[in-house]
């Protein structure tokens, strides 16, 4: 498998009226062609920030990036804007959270599913007509010819996802971006949704990037998972690694707190504390004010994002010693195994 | 003087400067005739209101009539002259003055020969008999009919005799047959309400020939007005323009600036910058633009003598010395009028001046001695209108009635509303400001009019001090059955008479008239009565 | 659709009956009676009587009401002035168009310049533009129209000497009695007015077009329109300007309706015989009818404006349904 998008040390810096607010602190990763890359953290955590750099969506005029987004090799930060338009929505086609305000109101959606394919491809009225029924077809909206030249406030919400989706795949991309696409949506509707990307990204072969705070959609969809707190990557790895073996306190509270099904938990764990001011961040490790394992080295160096040693394609940021993650992970899973049993 | 006066009176509340007349400049002052004078081309005239109608039997506003001087025919008119030939009374397409019965009750008029309408028609007696018939029918609604109250019987009795019968003799009769709803009309004129519009068939020296109802009008040549003939010739007068066009709408401030930058050639202005007129063009020069003409029409403080505070003479002679005149005067603006005490307007036919009360100032000793015990409470109520001179004037007056013990209460309307509270009997007022503009240079057109007590009604009133005095009116009807230079000493020794002794009035200003021209107006006259001479102008080359 | 019609259209009639009653109460309060100014004022009693006869005025004035309302729907006559007798009805459609030519100029000129400036500002926020945008808003909305109107009258018409200084000229059949005519003298002597009016108004739609475009410009959709691929050019016109021009059609709408009543001052200033300019005249002299017509004429427009507005919008919004 190739390596399609590669991302190094990328930092992104937003100049607001209280001072400069850093989203985007040093996060590297890759994604290979075809794959699910799972993007977990919480609000504000820098994970939605990454991707908006990656296609070049923030406010020139406030931000500033450095670092390097090789997409194919070719550094998307140093790209001129009209190749950014070439490849957005054509290479790289995004799909946000809230289908309600992401259509625009005034156009059909057919209007709008055209317009994402002519942008790039000289193709007629009626052929883009076609495709766009096509897609429509694909994603799942029965009769599309009765429902293309409708309005979004007609449809639903998992309707418009599903709009969504079939604007972002209309140009079969070699990426999608999917930033918390199925938050706004219920859970019914959720799993429907998950179920139609995977089945596409099966079909057009696209590698999706998926934005979610929510471990379990990317325990059912992602083949490799980003943890990201404060702006930073503090664990990084195959999906049954990280699930298996976490080796960072965040993500541990993250799984403590996940609500399953399959398990009577008598109360969820909520990780204690407020994410943190990216305007004044904490010194050190910046999960260290609500960390229950904090040491004063966390206060004052940062930990870097270190390979394991038996899975060098697992890594985490955390100045505890191996063996006591070790112990406090197996004790994690064992709660929840309990649980089960 | 009807809806002609208070739409005088706006146009002075509002600034009323009107057309101007200039002679021509040359070294002789010349009379018409000068062959200097150019025949031909046109001038624009600026008019911040329309015609009301084209109908002589309709028409009331001043400047409807000062059109119709230079397109109508009547059996008498005012020569189209400055000065005192304006004030004579002249036969028009009458043969000479009328042959007037012994009992003074039948007027028999000959009417000329070779007068023609515009559209060639001759003119003939029954053209004036169908402006009377106009001027009656119900239909028409016409305020000529005020003016026809004591007419028994008209008729045209052949092409060439026309004869009125009047119920009681009236030294006015000739007069008002000058005002233009008696001139020639053809006899198929229809009678209907909404009256005649262009184009406009008359037998004066222009007609009519388009009017854009609140836009514009157009006035030509009447092709049958022969100058060099007889009758016209011996009128003396032409006309000399081939066109004059009215344009209506734009107000004083920018019709100035029109003028001046000659895209009209006769516009009104703000009062306010009459000086900075007079400056910048000098007043009345020969080929001058800027012109102060003496009006016929006057402003008085009227009091009410029905009311307890001026029923007493003494009262009212004390207000008369009270007032600064020269004060109240200047509130009309620069140049606007000439002091005066009298009721007669200086430029009247029969004025005849006597130094009654002060023109200087305030005379309070001799105003006090006649206040004295006099004056009951001492509360008065003075209505005035509330734009222009009307509030300096009321607060001048409350300060000098102050000091002879008179506590005046102002209160300012709109001017029509002002007016038409003073003029219904019984208003709760003392004192209240008006004027009056002739209707026709006859004395009686003021004293009679306006202070004949026996004229009063219960509304609509002009006799606004409601003053009645039996001896006075005695003095008027005689006055009114007289006739030339006899007619012009009663009446001159009667203004002088009820000014000093009984004093229901207290006039203060003889207005004068302010106007301004384009550097293309070669020569004009304008008179009091007519306002510009169309038979008079023309336009330099 | 055409149950929301009627049910406008009956409520258009009951704003028209309070208008006119509430002019006709209004007129009637005013203590002047305009069968004497009508009659002259050496009139005898009557004389007066006799026009008020003839002019209906001696009836109550809910009688007078009545029989004006009747005429009106049964002729679709709004009657005649007592001033000078002429049909109300000639009088509104002579000025009228006068009035419109001002307004619908005076707008297009508005729009071309306010929208442009309001898009340029909201694009570069804070910037030098933007400032000297709002303070031309500021200087707009606070000056004068008469002061604005004779200010240019002065300058630019006389001392300048680049347009007339007032006056104005028919387009088709021009009379023989005007001094100017045909298309070019009209458009010369309506610059000044257009843009009189266009200052006046362009100053609220600068500052609005800058509002909605730049919280257009937060929108989700438009951010979605640019992770499409779709160049700048295309984002403003097919994704922010097509929804942040939307509530101008409602603006504008509005404005032209309550503009076609009389932009009275300007039409004094420049001697545009339009509805202004009769409306004055009519309220100077009493005309009670020639006053109506105008009061009425401007509440059809308003009116029809405002439901022309609401059809547009709901035919431009897809999510307006008209209930």
């Amino acid at each position: 498998m190739a390596t399609l998008l590669e991302v190094r040390d990328l930092r992104t810096q937003f100049t607001t009226d209280d001072g400069i607010v850093g989203a985007v602190d040093g996060v590297s990763f890759s994604v290979d062609s075809g794959q699910v890359l799972g993007i977990v953290g919480e609000s504000g955590s820098g994970k939605s920030v990454t991707c908006l750099t990656l296609m070049g969506l923030n406010d020139p005029r406030s931000t500033t990036s450095t670092g390097e987004v090789l997409f194919r090799g070719e550094d998307l930060l140093k790209a001129s804007p009209r190749r950014l338009r070439e490849i957005r929505g054509n290479e790289i086609a995004m799909i946000f959270q809230d289908p309600m305000t992401s259509l625009n109101p005034v156009h059909s959606i057919g209007t709008q599913l055209e317009e994402a394919l002519t942008l790039h491809e000289n193709v007629t009225g009626k052929q883009a007509r076609a495709r766009a029924l096509e897609m429509l077809m694909a994603v799942g909206i029965p009769r599309p010819e009765r429902r293309i030249d409708d309005y979004p406030h007609q449809f639903s919400g998992g309707m418009r996802q599903r709009v969504m989706i079939a604007m972002a795949l209309i140009n079969s991309p070699d990426l999608v971006i999917a930033d918390e696409p199925t938050t706004a949506l219920d859970v019914t509707t959720q799993a429907q949704i998950l179920s139609l990307l995977k089945r596409l990204q099966d079909e057009f072969g696209s590698a999706i990037i998926m934005i979610t705070h929510d471990l379990g959609v990317v325990a059912e969809t992602a083949d490799d998972v980003v943890v990201m707190y404060g702006a930073r990557i503090v664990e990084r790895g195959p999906v049954d690694a990280i699930f298996s073996q976490p080796r960072h306190p965040y993500t541990w509270g993250l799984m403590g707190s996940l609500p399953r099904l399959d398990v009577a938990v008598e109360r969820l764990e909520q990780i204690p504390g407020q994410p943190p001011s990216l305007l004044r961040p904490p010194s050190g490790c910046r999960f260290h004010p609500r960390c229950r394992y904090a040491m004063a080295k966390c206060i004052s160096d940062v930990p870097p994002l270190e390979q394991i040693e038996y899975d060098p394609r697992h890594s985490q940021a955390c100045h505890l010693d191996e063996a006591t993650k070790a112990r406090e992970a197996a004790a994690l899973l064992t709660t929840f195994s309990e649980a089960a049993s | 003087m009807t809806r002609r006066i208070w739409a005088s009176i706006a146009m002075t509340a509002i600034g009323a400067s009107l057309l101007a007349a200039s002679l021509f400049a040359g070294p002789a002052a010349g009379s018409p005739e000068a062959s200097a004078q150019r025949v031909g081309g046109s001038l624009t005239v600026t008019s911040r209101s329309d015609f009301d109608y084209v109908d002589p039997s309709l028409a009331y506003f001043s400047h409807s009539w000062n059109m119709m001087a230079a397109t109508n025919l009547g059996l008498m008119y005012y020569p189209h002259q400055e000065g005192a030939a304006s004030t004579r009374l002249t036969p028009m397409a009458s043969q000479g003055m009328p042959r007037v019965s012994s009992n003074g009750r039948i007027y028999t008029f000959t009417i000329k020969q070779g007068f023609r309408f515009s559209n060639g028609q001759p003119v003939t007696a029954a053209n004036f008999a169908r402006a009377f018939a106009r001027g009656l029918a119900p239909a028409m609604q016409s305020p000529a009919s005020s003016f026809l109250d004591d007419v028994a019987s008209y008729r045209a009795v052949n092409a060439r005799t026309f004869r009125v019968v009047l119920e009681r003799p009236a030294g006015d009769f000739l007069s008002r047959m000058s005002m233009q709803f008696f001139t020639a009309v053809p006899t198929n004129t229809p009678i209907a309400a909404e009256g005649i519009k262009a184009p406009v068939i008359s037998a004066g020296p222009y007609h009519i020939r388009e009017w854009n109802e609140g836009r514009s009008a157009l006035m030509v040549r009447n092709p049958h007005w022969r100058n060099n003939q007889e009758p016209f010739r011996s009128l003396g007068f032409r006309n000399y323009l081939n066109e004059v066009r009215w344009i209506v709408g734009a107000d004083p401030a920018t019709q100035r600036l029109q003028c001046e930058r000659g895209e009209a050639d006769i516009c009104t202005f703000p009062p306010a910058q009459a000086k900075e007129l007079a400056d910048q063009y000098g007043i009345n020069r020969p080929n001058g633009r800027f012109f102060r003409k003496q009006q016929t029409g006057n402003w008085y403080l009227a009091m009410n003598t029905q009311r307890p505070l001026f029923r007493n003479a003494n009262a009212r002679k004390a207000v008369s010395h009270a007032i600064d005149r020269r004060f109240m005067v200047a509130q009309h603006g620069f140049l606007a009028g000439q002091r005066s005490d009298q009721f007669l307007p200086l430029s009247m036919p029969g004025f005849k001046q006597a130094n009654i009360y002060s023109l200087r100032g305030p005379n309070y000793d001799r105003a006090r001695q006649l206040a004295q015990g006099n004056v009951g409470d001492g509360k008065a109520v003075f209505y005035t209108f509330n734009v222009s001179q009307g509030p300096p004037i009321a607060q001048s007056v409350q300060f000098n009635l102050q000091r002879i013990g008179i506590d005046v209460e102002i209160r300012q309307f709109d001017r029509v509303v002002q007016h038409e509270k003073a003029a219904t009997r019984g208003e709760p007022f003392d004192l209240t400001l008006e004027g009056w503009l002739m209707d026709y240079p006859d004395p009686s057109n003021f004293i009679n009019v306006l202070l004949d007590g026996r004229r009063i009604q219960a509304e609509n009133n002009v006799n606004v001090s409601y003053f009645n005095n039996a001896a006075i009116n005695r003095q008027m009807d005689r006055a009114q059955r007289l006739t030339g230079q006899a007619r012009l000493n009663a009446y001159g020794n009667l203004d002088i008479n009820i000014i000093r002794n009984h004093a229901p009035v207290a006039p203060y200003i003889s207005s004068a008239a302010r106007i301004l021209v384009s550097a293309k107006v070669g020569g004009f006259k304008y008179t009091s009565l007519q306002g510009t001479l169309w038979t008079q102008v023309f336009a330099r080359s | 659709m055409f149950r929301y019609l009627v049910r406008r259209l009956l409520w258009a009639g009951v704003l028209f009956i309070a208008v006119t009653f509430v002019t006709y109460i209004i007129f009637f309060l005013v203590p002047a009676n305009p069968a004497r100014l009508a009659a002259g004022q050496n009139a005898t009693p009557e004389h007066i009587a006799s026009v008020e006869e003839f002019l209906g005025l001696d009836r109550p004035f809910y009688v007078q009401y009545y029989k004006f309302l009747r005429r009106l729907v049964t002729e679709g006559s709004l009657g005649h002035s007592f001033l000078n007798r002429r049909s109300v009805n000639e009088e509104i459609y002579r000025a009228a168009p006068v009035t419109a030519s001002l307004v619908f100029g005076a707008m297009l000129l508005v729009l071309a310049v306010s929208v442009p400036i309001g898009i340029l500002s909201a694009l570069r926020p804070r910037s030098l533009l933007d400032r000297a945008a709002m303070v031309y808003v500021l200087i707009g909305i606070s000056l004068p129209s008469f002061w604005i109107a004779l200010v240019l009258s002065y300058l630019v018409g006389y001392r300048l000497g680049w347009t007339p200084i007032a006056g104005y000229c028919e387009v088709l059949s021009v009379p023989e009695a005007s001094t100017c005519g045909g298309f070019t003298d009209w458009v010369y002597h309506m610059i000044l007015p257009w843009l009189t009016l266009a200052i006046v108004v362009a100053g609220t739609y600068v500052r609005f077009v800058r509002a909605e475009v730049m919280e257009t410009m937060t929108q989700d959709y438009v951010r979605t329109a640019r992770a499409k691929g779709a160049p700048e050019r295309r984002v403003m016109r097919a994704h922010i300007l097509r929804n942040a021009m939307l509530p101008i059609v409602t603006i504008i709408g509005l404005d032209i309706g309550i503009l076609l009543g009389g932009a009275i001052f300007i039409e004094q200033v420049f001697g545009l015989p339009g509805l202004g300019t009769t409306a004055i005249n009519a309220i100077g002299q009493f005309d009670l009818p020639v006053l109506q017509g105008v009061v009425i004429f401007g509440a059809i427009a308003i009116i029809v404006f405002t439901l022309i507005v609401d059809l547009l919008y709901a035919w431009i919004d897809p999510r307006i349904r008209l209930a």
